[in-house]
């Protein structure tokens, strides 16, 4: 053969490869509003930053007739790029071949470049678009999903891992994106679930839509599964890439830092209500200190009680967790517990540094938190505080009470500095109800029971109300202004450093999950 | 995305906090009766193992309930006397839906 004909048959075949499922199979995802997979990856990675592998492997299945079907790259696009000059490798399942189904060399070319990715310290970016799993390969397919998890499991806390969700999801293939440390969902496109809407009307007769049951909206507010929403494909990879830009490519590396900036809007010094029972939105406070006021929630829609994201303070990046008044009065409950610990735990195995802002009246109350395991799922709070190596400063801005003060990164759970403001009350709980404890006797005993309760409060409030008695202690470090916080905070994070709790010879802890 | 909701107020040991809160906050939890045997699945009532009052011991059958590819023998949770047959073999019944009531 000459060399022409060698390459003019290169070049067809590599012309038919980029087809994946050939051209009605490509119209067909884009009549759905699909982006395909190629133009997904263009889309994603800087521009002709994409080094393709294995787009010539096959599947070796015969069974069922596979024997005479081509699949191109085996349904799924797999390689390396760069987003914002940075490497990451990247795989995504391409639905027009085969329904992106996965077989036993599709897994094969997921697992290589997770390989790859572990080996180059670099982070992962799944796109998820698949029917499931390649029944025609049976077994096979059951253990390319089981290579993956495995992967997904060992990588964890080395390399950021991301799952787009830009299709179905469903089954077994689920686990994967659970595995990985964010998934990112789009309005209409994403659904995500372990038995479809088909099967729980076979087998339940509950009749639910494949949206209600596991899209996008589903999985950012009811379960919890997805942490970030997005109304477009194109959106969902600007929050990707927004989010990389916080996070260091390895456990190894430190995070990205930037030129520091100062906020937009600095915080003044009566940012908080006058009333301690009103509610504020304390994402106005994060922005006051961050710098740029540029601030990168997490979970935004989820277990609203708590805020968690990332921002940078003098440049550098830092993990943000802060109790909501705005909403269910910023309680503690089973939700904001797992949400919070689960993100403490990724910053402290990437070394981003953690701020912790405490206005918070306890547990919520109720037989439903009680019985949905409240203490098991806050005991997650405090053992991913306690656990955590890395810097970690508190801010008590107002309300610290009970056992949430302890939660909430204090002194005590091993925080490096523990700042609070004038308005702080460090008290083991709100005026009313301890008052109604303490004094019970008096106020039983009195001939206005409800004036001596007005004035027990009164008296309460006057004594423990504050940040005096903690300060007093040394259970906090430093008091100061609102104005004046963001500088402290800064300069409590360069003199904090990394804590090393002795304990290196152990395997590992056991949280409760 | 779930828009801003309007304040209610909620209490934290004795404190009225003014809050948003989540739709489910008025769906208070109210004590399970367990003379009332609910079916836990939807499913068809094969066979109806008891008759109006007869009197039953806790872990009594009391009828089969084909669900999930199994059949599921639905027992009576407490002691008690059968009071109401609500369904009858070949019905196919809803989840939460009344099967048989004690007394």
């Amino acid at each position: 053969m000459s060399i022409k004909r060698r390459l003019s048959e290169f070049g067809s075949k590599v012309q038919h490869l980029f087809k994946g499922g050939g051209d009605v199979a490509l119209e067909k995802q884009k009549k759905r509003g699909k982006l395909t997979a190629r133009e997904r990856v263009d889309e994603i990675l800087d521009n002709d930053s994409f080094l393709e592998t294995d787009l010539f492997v096959e599947h070796s299945s015969t069974d069922f007739g596979m024997d005479r079907k081509k699949l191109a790259g085996d349904g799924v696009i797999t390689g390396y790029g760069k987003i914002d000059s940075r490497p990451v490798a990247i795989y995504a399942q391409d639905f027009t071949v085969a329904g992106g189904s996965l077989g036993k060399a599709h897994a094969a070319k997921i697992v290589k470049v997770m390989d790859g990715a572990g080996t180059k310290k670099i982070p992962l970016i799944g796109i998820n678009d698949s029917g499931g799993a390649r029944i025609q390969e049976g077994v096979d397919s059951l253990y390319g999903y089981g290579e993956i998890f495995l992967r997904n499991t060992t990588f964890s806390g080395v390399v950021p891992q991301l799952s787009i969700i830009l299709g179905p999801c469903a089954g077994g293939a689920v686990y994967s994106p659970a595995l990985t440390d964010f998934v990112f969902v789009v309005e209409k496109i994403s659904n995500m679930f372990i038995t479809g809407p088909q099967v729980i009307k076979t087998v339940l007769g509950e009749d639910v839509s494949p949206e209600v049951l596991g899209g996008a909206k589903t999985h950012t507010t009811v379960t919890g599964n997805a942490h970030f929403y997005a109304k477009t494909e194109c959106e969902a990879f600007k929050q990707v890439k927004r989010l990389l830009s916080f996070l260091p490519a390895n456990c190894l590396e430190a995070p990205p830092a930037a030129k520091p900036m100062p906020p937009v809007k600095s915080i003044s010094d009566n940012v908080i209500p006058d009333n301690r029972r009103k509610a504020y939105d304390v994402t106005d406070i994060i922005k006051g200190l961050v710098d740029n006021s540029d601030f990168m929630q997490v979970h935004e829609h989820y277990a609203r009680n708590i805020v968690v994201g990332f921002a940078r303070m003098d440049g550098k990046p830092i993990g943000v967790i802060a109790n909501q008044p705005r909403y269910l009065a910023g309680v503690l409950d089973v939700n904001a517990s797992d949400k919070a610990a689960r993100f403490i735990r990724f910053c402290d195995a990437f070394g981003i540094s953690l701020l912790t802002l405490v206005d918070t009246p306890g547990y919520l109350p109720g037989v439903d938190q009680e019985h949905a395991g409240v203490i098991r799922h806050g005991a997650k709070l405090l053992y991913s505080y306690s656990e955590a190596t890395v810097p970690k400063v508190t801010i008590i801005l107002r309300k610290a009470y009970g056992g949430a003060y302890i939660a909430m990164c204090s002194r005590h759970l091993g925080a490096s500095t523990v700042i609070a403001w004038p308005t702080a009350e460090i008290a083991v709980m709100g005026a009313e109800g301890a008052a109604n404890i303490v004094f019970r006797k008096e106020i039983n005993a009195s001939d206005d029971p409800e004036a001596t309760r007005q004035a027990k409060i009164q008296e309460y409030e006057d004594k423990f109300a504050n940040p005096y008695v903690a300060a007093s202690k040394g259970y906090v470090d430093i008091l100061t202004e609102p104005h004046k916080t963001r500088d402290i905070v800064i300069k409590a994070f360069e003199f904090a450093g990394e804590q090393d709790h002795g304990n290196s010879f152990r395997r590992h802890g056991n949280i409760p999950l | 995305m779930p828009g801003e909701n309007e304040l209610r107020k909620l209490n934290i040991d004795e404190t009225i906090y003014e809050t948003e809160v989540p739709p489910s906050f008025d769906q208070r939890w109210s004590p399970p009766d367990a003379k009332h045997i609910k079916a836990f699945i939807p499913g068809t009532v094969i066979e109806v193992k008891t008759k109006v009052g007869t009197i039953v011991r806790e872990g009594d059958i009391l009828l089969i309930l084909d669900a999930m590819k199994m059949y599921n023998e639905i027992v009576a949770p407490v002691a008690g006397t059968v009071e109401v047959i609500a369904v009858s073999a070949g019905e196919r019944v809803e989840k939460n839906q009344l099967l048989v009531r004690l007394k």
